[in-house]
């Protein structure tokens, strides 16, 4: 048991090797407190960039899709984001400055969107449908 | 206050220390400052990588992206295009540091 606790990223970790190729992780550190993963993946031509946090403060991801030029296609996450306090929250934004907001990076981060909290499995249902591997 | 089972050998040997209960205190106490400063010394590992990396330290790191100028965001968005990855990784060893940094304030002062 105490095994399996200290192990939350297997599902992730499984899920990222059964979806992507030339998967590397770049860091994994899981204690009973705090949990990192980073990885980052091929798929297609594209380079995908995944992280997942578990803290006492919640949990944190990005999931990122980068082309040949490692130019930004798509990207999700929760970090705080002044741009993502400034959609929700509007003339008061800076009152929830440090807040995460879950949003969405597009167009080389030219354009940025609310979006609901993101899993893993459901980035790579998204991905699937509205980015095909090249 | 918890009660935990120790093996009879390691209470016969303890007992030949002094009293049973301070000296489990006592060891117990070395054990958790041993583990305390093995956390630390990783986490100040952790956070000196992002510190290299930014050529600042986290907070000023999140002040400099949250202000109304947009030239940092825009030079860091251009450099590390998933920076948000090393913000989360960043920020949660530094909070990770500072508990541990109390936790063994605590100990050494309780």
């Amino acid at each position: 048991m105490e095994e399996a606790r200290l192990r939350p990223f297997d599902e992730i970790v499984a899920l990222l090797l059964r979806t992507f190729s030339r998967v590397v992780i770049r860091r994994r550190d899981e204690s009973a407190e705090v949990s990192v993963l980073e990885a980052e993946c091929a798929y297609g031509d594209y380079r995908v960039v995944v992280s997942e946090v578990l803290a006492p403060d919640g949990r944190k991801y990005t999931y990122y899709v980068l082309d040949g030029q490692n130019a930004l296609v798509a990207g999700f996450d929760n970090s705080p984001d002044r741009r993502a306090a400034q959609l929700r929250y509007g003339p008061t934004y800076r009152e929830h400055i440090r807040e995460r907001i879950p949003h969405r990076h597009d167009l080389s981060r030219q354009a940025i969107s609310l979006t609901e909290e993101m899993t893993l499995p459901d980035w790579i249902a998204w991905l699937r449908q509205h980015i095909p591997a090249s | 206050m918890s009660n935990v089972s120790i093996r009879n050998e390691f209470v016969e040997l303890l007992s030949v220390l002094g009293d049973v209960e301070s000296e489990v205190d006592d060891a117990l106490r070395r054990y958790l400052l041993d583990r305390a400063s093995e956390r630390l010394e990783h986490c100040r590992k952790e956070i000196r990588h992002f510190e290299q990396i930014y050529s600042r330290s986290f907070d000023d790191f999140a002040s400099a992206l949250a202000s109304e100028n947009s030239a940092f965001l825009d030079e860091v968005e251009g450099q590390h295009p998933t920076w948000e990855a090393d913000y989360n990784t960043w920020e949660t060893y530094v909070q990770e540091f500072e508990r541990w940094k109390k936790r063994a304030s605590d100990l050494l002062t309780k």
